[in-house]
Parts: structure tokens; sequence; C-alpha cells
């Protein structure tokens, strides 16, 4: 099979047989139960079955699949492509779709007779008359010559645009309308899926990495195929190895973002704000509302902003640590909220405290302590862009040079990296970049936020160049220096010579 | 070529090569070494010799058979099925590590070494001693799960392992174990007895040193016999052609940073000044330094430019954000609330000064 780059791996490696499917049996039994079942009974009116689930859950593919299997075809219900008799479009609307449903179909194929209907879209207008949306629905239904299939996500965090209130409960079981329904695709089935669509590619991803796609992805199986194709392609060459994976962000992470808004601003309930109206909305002058002078209620509740968020305490305070400056009017009430912050963090770490008290127990009072003393501060004029917190990055480069600290035949060296390390590197006149000696009391210009490479690039150039005005060990006296320091003897010896040749060569010596 | 401060460590506790000052101590420790030696619990502060006197109390039981160690990792499996390695030195006659090393895990690792270390009895007879050694270093930050972990091992297995602890404070043992141990406390060296360490090394040096260089090593040591050695050595190496009498002392770069961090504090009072202390906070952070230890270089550089009305204040703020740090797990947090609270201190003081 020939590849074509520009696709997208969620059709292209899209299952085509049964066994290619990775969702829970018992659910592709239930489907194809249904279809089986479907073409069964001939005498009574035709069968109708509502097909919910998550996104990415795979409702569709299982339905494509299953039919193929059981020799059906699949007719989709796609509004755009209807004309009427002058050629024109039709209104996307309720007629449309009773049109389609009632609608005699040939077959495209020859010799198959069995048609099922797909519906996997519902016209606006049911979204906004649910009731004229149900009874038209009804009708049609009587008239209907084949199966239908509804397939319609039901996760949508918007509660008027779910199917869900559509086709009510009630109404399902007072119409004979099948149900199924789909669950978030678990972990171990998205790997198997990943695997399979990996061993496809050219070259295929490290088992690590799937893995890490697969917990990624919270079940939604199309994320998890677009994750393994924004990882897949590029240039990236350590593809079988490494961590980094790149990973889709689901929108509710920018939800976050606007609970952290609504700490930081701590907009109050203003009464001089006029009331809006759809009416007043078009005539409102940009004149500025007076800001209250008096405390008043906040707008949002804290305790709601919490649970929207969605974040752990104290992932959720680091970020109130990073940006609350910003907003913060003077120094005595920020001094308020960093010791509030303080006393959390403290809560959280000690031990038998954090276990007596619920989680959310530190975040609800930093969010409040913030959206108190947020009181008529100095709102940024332009947008303020929220930083994001640098605390686990910064632990993670500490994490790995504390490793390499360990992995030095030192035991109990707490003082290593405060005490020896500065000294040895002068005693020692240690320039190996890449020594942790040196990593460690490298000069404080050279930040930490550079990242590991790059402050080791930083660290050979600056030695080559001047070592800080230091003396240049002699040949004669390192001779009984350990390895590390006599790597860099040589360096020194060959500095005439570009600095690459010479570090190259020092690295063949090993 | 070793360093100066490991090549002169004291290797026995009394006599010729024997520790230098706390000479009564040692005696002490030689007589507990004698008899059925007890658990111990080593405490002082940094650079004060604890280590060197628990390997002097390791050769006084063992013989040289103490200095053939090894570098092992040892892996362990936790109850939730996750595998740890830590490094530990061993002897025949003893193990030593650092449990705080693979953090929350620590109970098991302590556990299982004590345990290991105890089912395996002594061979060789003319060691003449039935029981083990295991010392584990920074005591002080073994989480409470060890420590409690420990009290039961420690007991248990009291006739063929012994456990030298090793910390800096006491107050983060807790009570039950140190009522288990042999409190030895290390005090730091005074001046006169660095001073006379530093002769000792300097003249095995056949080093040149004038008075004045010395006195200040002395002074800038701040009682840390670790420190004013790898100073003394820094120096020798920074002047080749012989010591002037006005030499600098080399001080570690951060520590400067920091000193320049608390002008910045002392310069200007705003939340802009202390998004750019955090910054430099992290930068230190970064590097491992210890936060205590920053904190109290923080305080220390402060401390002297504040007027006297308010230093009460300051360190009783200090000492809170000090316990609170030790106990929280982001310093940062902790190190930014005493810069912000030393600003608005300073701050109030100012303006009601006009």
């Amino acid at each position: 099979m020939k590849r074509t780059e520009e696709d997208l791996l969620t059709t292209e490696f899209a299952p085509k047989r049964r066994e290619d499917l990775h969702i829970h049996n018992k659910k592709i039994g239930e489907v194809s139960n249904w279809i089986k079942a479907a073409f069964a009974q001939e005498n009574r009116h035709q069968p109708v079955l509502y097909l919910t689930g998550p996104t990415g859950s795979g409702k569709s593919t299982a339905v494509e699949v299953l039919c193929k299997h059981h020799n059906v075809e699949l007719i989709d219900y796609s509004p755009e492509l209807l004309y009427d008799d002058h050629l024109q479009y039709e209104k996307h609307d309720l007629s449309q779709l009773t049109n389609f449903l009632i609608r005699r179909h040939a077959s495209l194929k020859k010799g198959s007779s069995k048609i099922v209907l797909f519906v996997s879209e519902l016209p606006d207008q049911a979204y906004l008359d649910p009731i004229t949306f149900r009874n038209e629905l009804l009708s049609a239904l009587y008239g209907l010559r084949h199966p239908v299939i509804f397939c319609l996500t039901n996760d949508i965090a918007c509660w008027t645009l779910n199917p869900d209130r559509l086709l009510t409960n009630d109404y399902i079981r007072t119409n004979y309308i099948d149900t199924i329904t789909f669950n978030a695709v678990a972990v171990t089935f998205l790997k198997k899926a990943l695997d399979r669509a990996s061993n496809l590619l050219q070259t295929p991803l490290s088992n690590s990495k799937l893995l890490i796609i697969a917990e990624e992805s919270r079940g939604d199986l199309r994320a998890a195929m677009n994750m393994l194709q924004m990882n897949s392609v590029g240039k990236n060459p350590n593809r079988r190895t490494g961590k980094d994976v790149i990973c889709a962000s689901k929108a509710n992470r920018e939800e976050a973002f606007h609970m952290i808004g609504r700490i930081l601003y701590a907009k109050r309930v203003n009464p001089n704000a006029p009331v809006i109206s759809r009416i007043t909305n078009k005539k409102r002058k940009s004149v500025p509302v007076p800001e209250p002078t008096e405390r008043t209620d906040l707008e949002h509740n804290p305790s709601d902003i919490i649970t929207m968020s969605n974040m752990p305490s104290d992932k959720l305070i680091e970020f109130l640590f990073e940006n609350e400056h910003f907003f913060c009017s003077d120094l005595s009430k920020y001094r308020k909220v960093t010791d509030t912050f303080s006393a959390c963090d403290f809560m959280m770490g000690d031990w038998s405290t954090a276990r007596s008290l619920p989680d959310e127990y530190a975040s609800e009072i930093a969010v409040r302590s913030v959206m108190w003393h947020n009181f008529k501060g100095p709102r940024p004029v332009t947008m303020q862009p929220i930083a994001r917190p640098v605390l686990r990055e910064l632990k993670k480069q500490m994490d790995s040079t504390r490793k390499e600290v360990q992995k030095l035949s030192i035991i109990g060296n707490s003082y290593f990296s405060s005490l020896t390390a500065p000294y040895q590197t002068i005693i020692e006149n240690i320039t190996d970049p890449l020594s942790i000696e040196n990593f460690l009391s490298r000069p404080l210009e050279v930040s930490w936020k550079l990242g590991k490479d790059q402050i080791e690039d930083r660290l050979e150039k600056t030695n080559s160049l001047n070592f800080k005005g230091r003396s240049r060990p002699k040949k004669n006296k390192n001779s009984k220096m350990p390895k590390a320091t006599e790597k860099v003897d040589d360096e020194e010896e060959e500095e005439t010579y570009t600095i690459e040749e010479s570090s190259d060569d020092s690295f063949d010596d090993f | 070529m070793a360093l100066w401060v490991d090549k002169y460590r004291p290797k026995e506790l009394l006599g010729k090569d024997g520790v230098d000052y706390h000479l009564e101590q040692a005696k002490h420790l030689k007589f507990l070494s004698a008899d059925c030696m007890p658990h111990l619990l080593f405490c002082g502060p940094s650079g004060a010799g604890k280590k060197t006197r628990i390997k002097c109390l390791l050769r006084e039981l063992y013989g040289v058979g103490v200095d053939k160690t090894q570098l092992i990792m040892k892996a362990f499996t936790t109850p939730s099925n996750r595998k740890l390695e830590i490094q530990t030195v061993s002897s025949n006659y003893h193990v030593e590590m650092t449990p705080s090393d693979v953090g929350i895990y620590d109970r098991v690792v302590v556990q299982d070494l004590v345990k290991e270390m105890a089912q395996t009895s002594q061979i060789e007879a003319s060691s003449q001693k039935s029981f083990k050694v295991v010392v584990l270093c920074e005591a002080d930050s073994l989480t409470r799960d060890a420590q409690h972990g420990l009290r039961r091992t420690m007991e248990k297995y009291a006739n063929n392992c012994k456990i030298v602890l090793c910390c800096e404070s006491l107050s983060r043992i807790i009570e039950p174990l140190q009522s288990r141990c042999i409190i030895i406390n290390v005090p730091a060296p005074t001046d006169v007895e660095v001073e006379k360490v530093l002769r000792k090394v300097i003249q095995k040096e056949n080093l040149n040193m004038p008075d004045s260089v010395l006195q200040k090593i002395v002074e800038k040591s701040e009682g840390n016999l670790r420190r004013a050695i790898l100073m003394t050595e820094a120096i020798k190496m920074e002047n080749e052609g012989g010591i002037p009498a006005n030499a600098q002392i080399p001080v570690p770069e951060w520590e400067v940073y920091i000193q320049e961090t608390a002008r910045l504090i002392l310069q200007k009072q705003t939340n802009d000044m202390a998004l750019k202390v955090r910054e430099r906070l992290y930068e230190v952070i970064s590097r491992l330094i210890p936060p205590h230890v920053i904190f109290k270089k923080l305080l220390e550089y402060l401390l002297p430019s504040c007027p006297s009305s308010i230093v009460r204040e300051v360190v009783s703020e200090a000492a809170k954000f000090e316990h609170r740090l030790l106990l929280g797990q982001k310093p940062i947090f902790h190190l930014e609330a005493f810069v912000i609270a030393f600003m608005e201190i300073y701050l109030t003081n100012a303006s009601k000064a006009k």
C-alpha cells in the first residue's frame, strides 16, 4: 500500500477488519447483534439504534467495520450534498433529515439489498426546538424503509448541545429505540490499537512512547492516533528512543486557564454596571463603568472555580504563585498572600496534616486569600499572559543533577553541591564541561533555564576562552590527577587549534 | 590526588593519627567500642567531623579491614513493585548509605538493608565482633515513616547489627529513636582548634602562608573545618608563586550571588524587585544548594543592614518560614514569603522614620 504523507492516520489506519477493532468485545458484540437482528425480522417496523459514547470511543468505526463484516451497506446522512429541484442548497433543517429517513434508498452495490441509514449529526434546529424535533422524528420513524443508526457524541460539555437532551430516556423507551452506549477506550485497548498503527508506519515508535500516548489521550482513540502521527512525522531521529512525546492538549486545559484568570482578577459584582440585555447591548458606549468602592460579593464562587479548574491543590497554587505579583497592589497585601502560600505548602507537605484534610483544603484557602487581597488591585491594562509554573521544569533538572551527584562515590553528600564542588573546581581546575562539579559551580549568569545541554555548551565556550583568569594547570603537576582532569589537559594543550576538534579528540580517547 | 580534606583526615580515635579536638569524646568512643557497642547517633553541624569520627570508630572496631570498601548499587523492590536503586559503600564489616536519596521509599530501604545485614553474621573470628554496622547518613531527612520503621528493626536485630546515625539536627529525629541510641554530640571546632588543624596541614604540605591570611580563613570558615581546609587548598592553587599577605579568600560564587541578592532586596521594595529576587533564588536552588543553607546565608547578609528596631521581627519571620521550609515541599514559596515579609517590614520602618 502506498502511503501519502498528507493523510491523517485516523482515516488511513482506520480498522478494516473486525479483529482490528480494539474496543471492548462486549460492545462489539452488542452492535453486531443489533445489525444481525435488524435484518432477521421482516414484518415489524424498521429498528432504530441510538448509539452514544464519548468522542473517539470508536462508535462510527465499529459500525462501519461491522456492517462490512455483515455485508450491509451504510448510507451516511450528509446534509450538504442534498439539492432540491432547482439545484439549490436545502437548508439544513428538520425536513431534510426526515426526508432522508423516509426515502427509499437504492443500493449502490449490486446484489446487496441490506441497507442501514447512518445519522451522525442532527440539524441545528433540533437543538433549538427539541419538542418539534421529537414529534417530526416520531412521524418519520413510522415511515422508515431501512434500519437507522443515530451515532452521536454525548460527552459534550455544553448541555444544550447534548443529544441526550433531545432523545430522552422516556422518548427512547416509548418508541422502541434500541440504545448502545460506548465508554471511553481503556488504556490497554488504546495501547493495542497504537501498536497496530505504529507497526504500519515506516519507523514504528518505541513501546514506552506508545504507552505515554495511550495514557495521555484519556480514552480518546482519535486523539491517540493524532498524537501518534504528530510524533511520527518530522525529523526527530530518535523515534525509537527517548521519552519526549508531543501531546495534544485537550480543550479543558484552556478551561483551567480561565479559572486562574477568574481567581486572579477576582471580579466582584458591580452594582453600577448597567443591566445588559439584548437591546441595550448594541447601544452601549465604551464609558468605563465605575468600580465599586466597597467590597461587594464575588462574581464567582471560589469553590466552584476550584472544581471547574480540575487541578490538584499543589498545581493550582503553583500557578497562582507564578502570577500573583502582577495583580497584587501593594507589598503588605502581597506579604499576606505569600504567607498563605507558604502555609499551604507546609500544610500539604506535612505528613499528618495532609492526611487529615481533604485535598482541596489548601487550594480553597489559597484561592480565597488571593481573591480577598486582589480587591482593588491594579488590573493589567493589556491582556496579561498567564505564566506557566517553572517549578516542575526546575524540579526535573534538579532531579537529573541530583542523580549525577549520587553516582559519585560519596555517601552523605548534603554539603557537596554547596561546598565541595565549588572549591573542587578551583583546586583541581576542572574545566571539563561535562563534569558535575563544573556544572554545579558554573557562573551564575548561565541560567538553568537554558537546559542542561546548552549549559554544557556555554561552559565549554567560556572555558576555552578564559577560565575566569585562573592560571592554567601545568602538565607535570597534574600527572596523578584522575581521568576526568587528564582529559582537560588534552583540551588545554591543543587549544591552539580549533576548540571543536580538540574536544572531539578528547572524547575519542575514551 | 585526593583533596587535602580527605588526605589529612584523622585515621584513629587516639594516638599519633588521632583526631585533633574533642579528645575527651574520642576516649569515650574508644571505651564504647571496646565494650558492647550500642546504637549511636552522631549529631553536629556540617564540617565538625562527624563522619571522621564514625570512620575512626569503625577502624577501632574492625581494624584496617574497614578500609577495603567497594561501591555497590543495591536494588530494592517496594511493596508496590517499584524498583529502586541506592548507592552504598560497604566493606566486609559495615555498609554506609544515604537512605533519603530514594525519597519517600526510604523506609523500605532501611528495613531491608538492616535485615539483610543482620541475617549474615560475621564469619571472621579475628574481628571478634559479633555484629555489623549500618551507617545511615543524613538521618534528619529520613521520613517519619522510615524513622518509625527503623525503631522496630533496630530492636529486633540489635544483637548482630548496630546502627550509626549521622545527622545535623536532633530536632528532626523522633524521640523514640533518640532514646534508643547513645547521642554523640560533635560540636563545631573553635577558632583556635581550626587554626591548629590548619597549621598542621600547612606544615605537612610545606606551604608558606602569612598569618593574616590564615586568620582570615579561620574567620571565614564559620567553624566548618571542611570549608577551612578547602579554602586553604584553593588559595594555594590560585596563588602558585607564593601567597601574598593580602590574598583574597575564594568564596563559592553562589554566596557572592546571594550577597548581591540581599543588596537588591535592600535597595528597592516592590513587586518587580520581588520577581527579580525570585529568579535569582531559582538560579541558586537549581544548583542543588540546600534551601535552608540559602535561607541562612540570605538572613546573614540582610541582618547587618537592618535598623536594630526591626531585627527582632525579621528574625522571628525568618524562623517561621525556615521551619515551614523544612517541613514543606516547595522551598521557593517559603523563601519568597520571607523576602516579601522582610521587604514589607523594612519599608514600613523606613517610611515611619520619615
